[in-house]
């Protein structure tokens, strides 16, 4: 198990050892990267922010989570925060697994929740302005009544 | 007239300061929320029997501009996320969770 919030560019190739298994037959890799345009805008880089040591046991508890539901052999989570420009990885997702299908599945639902729950935000920078981008997929727009 | 013993003239009785310092639970604010008010971190004055609402409320007493954000705010509790009715304690970490948009 690999969770890091770090403010180094991140590399794929510690996260790809830390979930290798003799057991595994496939490791599935996530990188989310900085896009250069976002609904209409032209984007010029992206500042993110965390509360760090929340954000890893969170990621640590989507992890183990992940574990549950597609019988990952390991997992590893790790989010880059500060300026990060165009083409830069923000969130690396690595997981092991016996066979090839959990590691798509398990990668995908592990990257839908780091984005509904880790306490990460981000910052959009453009020509003419920035913006804090309060998420749609978060858990706080239109927090269930039973969190308010 | 007697002296009073000599360590208590080079140690004044600081305990009500350190009372004022336990009767507090600190505040983290991030993004957004932490523009709005202009600080990152504070403390707010609690007491036995209170819980996340009543701190989210002095918050807005103090920082009035961040009314609007309320409905899609969450909160920690030394990091963990609690409901607002959770009772709070004296020397917790309460943070202040705006919608998050990390990840890509």
């Amino acid at each position: 198990m690999l969770t890091r919030v770090t403010p180094d560019p991140l590399v794929t190739d510690e996260a790809v050892a830390a979930v290798g298994n003799p057991a595994a037959g496939a490791i599935g890799v996530f990188l989310g990267v900085v896009r250069d345009n976002n609904l209409g805008r032209r984007v010029q880089y992206l500042d993110y922010e965390a509360y760090p040591s929340m954000a890893e046991k969170v990621m640590a508890e989507i992890g183990r989570e992940a574990c549950e539901k597609f019988a990952l052999i390991d997992f590893a989570i790790l989010h880059r925060t500060g300026r990060l420009e165009i083409g830069e990885a923000s969130l690396l997702i690595a997981v092991s697994t016996g066979h090839r299908a959990e590691s798509f599945e398990a990668g995908h639902w592990i990257v839908n929740e780091v984005k509904k729950r880790v306490p990460v935000w981000k910052k959009e920078v453009w020509e003419d302005g920035e913006e804090w981008i309060e998420g749609p997929e978060s858990l706080g727009v239109q927090a269930p009544a039973s969190m308010r | 007239m007697k002296q009073p013993p000599r360590s208590r003239l080079l140690w004044p009785n600081f305990s009500c300061l350190r009372l004022q310092s336990k009767d507090v639970i600190t505040v983290l604010l991030f993004a957004s929320v932490a523009d709005k008010a202009g600080t990152r971190r504070l403390e707010i004055p609690v007491q036995d029997g209170e819980t996340v609402a009543h701190v989210r409320d002095r918050l807005v007493e103090r920082f009035p501009q961040l009314e609007p954000m309320v409905p899609n705010l969450l909160f920690a509790l030394d990091e963990e996320y609690v409901r607002t009715t959770e009772p709070i304690r004296a020397g917790q970490t309460l943070a202040v969770i705006p919608p998050v948009s990390g990840g890509c």
